[in-house]
């Protein structure tokens, strides 16, 4: 029991060899592209949601920040698709492993500080001291916001890995105890059905949520910095 | 930005009285204060306040750095001072 728990976190291998890539890059074969100015109503569809997006997360950039809108609307299609398929029974996510989410995390934090520091650096260097701090206070509040900033991207990926391996995980164990209790008790195992059907609708929200949360993240510390 | 007429959660004809609404423009009024060098203007310091103090955006910087410099300072000194004490003879 104990094993088949984190069993499904394990990254797959087929002999020998790692499946790892293969399932991170499949989720780019399901958003087709077109050299068509007139498209099929799926890509219109995509083409419409793609700019819904767009629109609401970048109209708070200015035209430096809007550079980042293709890295931004990628990540949110990756982190969105990937946690979906990860909801299909038997699947492998990759946003379960802190390793992927840490390399999406760091680098994009890093990028967005990096662009503040270069492009302006007192009010970049001005951020870690909040505005009509008491005196006595300083030192302790600028460590206090050094240690804040670069916890940014650990939070960031151990958001992501958390919210997405524990529904998982919930979803494995309400499964096994449905299975569990159908020889003992029919209607408890159908309240513990229920309960798990509304689970897998949470998790659908999750899924979407914690793409959105990341991106928007990602989004607000570019805000910071350009 | 109309903010009056900006929230879909304002009844018709409570606007002004919406608590949303005035949330978010006490929210922009803030920013508007807080945001940078145009707003240094404001403050007329003196003295070695005027180089560090937690209102403008060069006084906030001179604090940071002021403190990056004061334990970057405490660390070598802890660290040189460790160099220099000789150790413990046997008797």
């Amino acid at each position: 029991m104990n094993e088949n728990l984190f069993a499904s976190f394990i990254t797959p291998m087929m002999f020998g060899l790692p499946l790892v890539t293969l399932i991170v890059l499949f989720p780019s074969l399901l958003f087709p592209t077109s050299n068509r100015l007139v498209n099929n109503r799926l890509i219109s569809l995509q083409q419409w949601m793609l700019q819904l997006v767009s629109k609401q997360m970048m109209s708070i950039h200015n035209t430096k920040g809007q550079t980042w809108a293709l890295m931004l609307m990628s990540l949110i299609l990756f982190i969105g698709s990937t946690n979906l398929l990860g909801l299909l029974p038997h699947s492998f996510t990759p946003t379960t492993q802190l390793s992927m989410n840490l390399g999406m995390a760091i680098p994009l934090w890093a990028g967005a500080v990096i662009t503040g520091f270069r492009n302006k650096t007192t009010a970049s260097l001005a951020h870690f001291l909040p505005q009509g701090t008491p005196t006595p206070l300083i030192p302790m509040l600028v460590i206090i916001e050094t240690i804040s900033l670069f916890i940014q991207p650990v939070a960031l990926a151990v958001r992501l890995t958390a919210n997405i391996t524990a529904g998982h995980l919930l979803i494995h164990l309400i499964g096994g105890a449905t299975l569990a209790l159908m020889s003992i008790n029919t209607t408890t195992a159908l309240i513990t059905f229920i309960i798990l059907i509304l689970l897998t609708v949470l998790e659908f929200a999750v899924a979407m949520i914690q793409a959105y949360v990341f991106t928007l993240l990602v989004s607000l510390y570019l805000h910071d910095n350009t | 930005m109309d903010l009056d007429h900006a929230s879909p959660l304002c009844g018709a004809g409570m606007e002004s009285d919406c608590l949303l609404v005035r949330a978010h423009r006490e929210a922009f009024a803030l920013i508007e204060i807080m945001a940078g060098p145009e707003a240094d203007a404001q403050f007329h310091f003196t003295g070695i306040k005027k180089y560090f103090n937690s209102y403008t955006l060069t006084g906030r910087m001179n604090c940071v750095l002021a403190t990056y410099g004061s334990i970057a300072l405490i660390v070598l000194y802890f660290k040189l001072r460790s160099k220099k004490t000789p150790a413990v003879k046997a008797t």
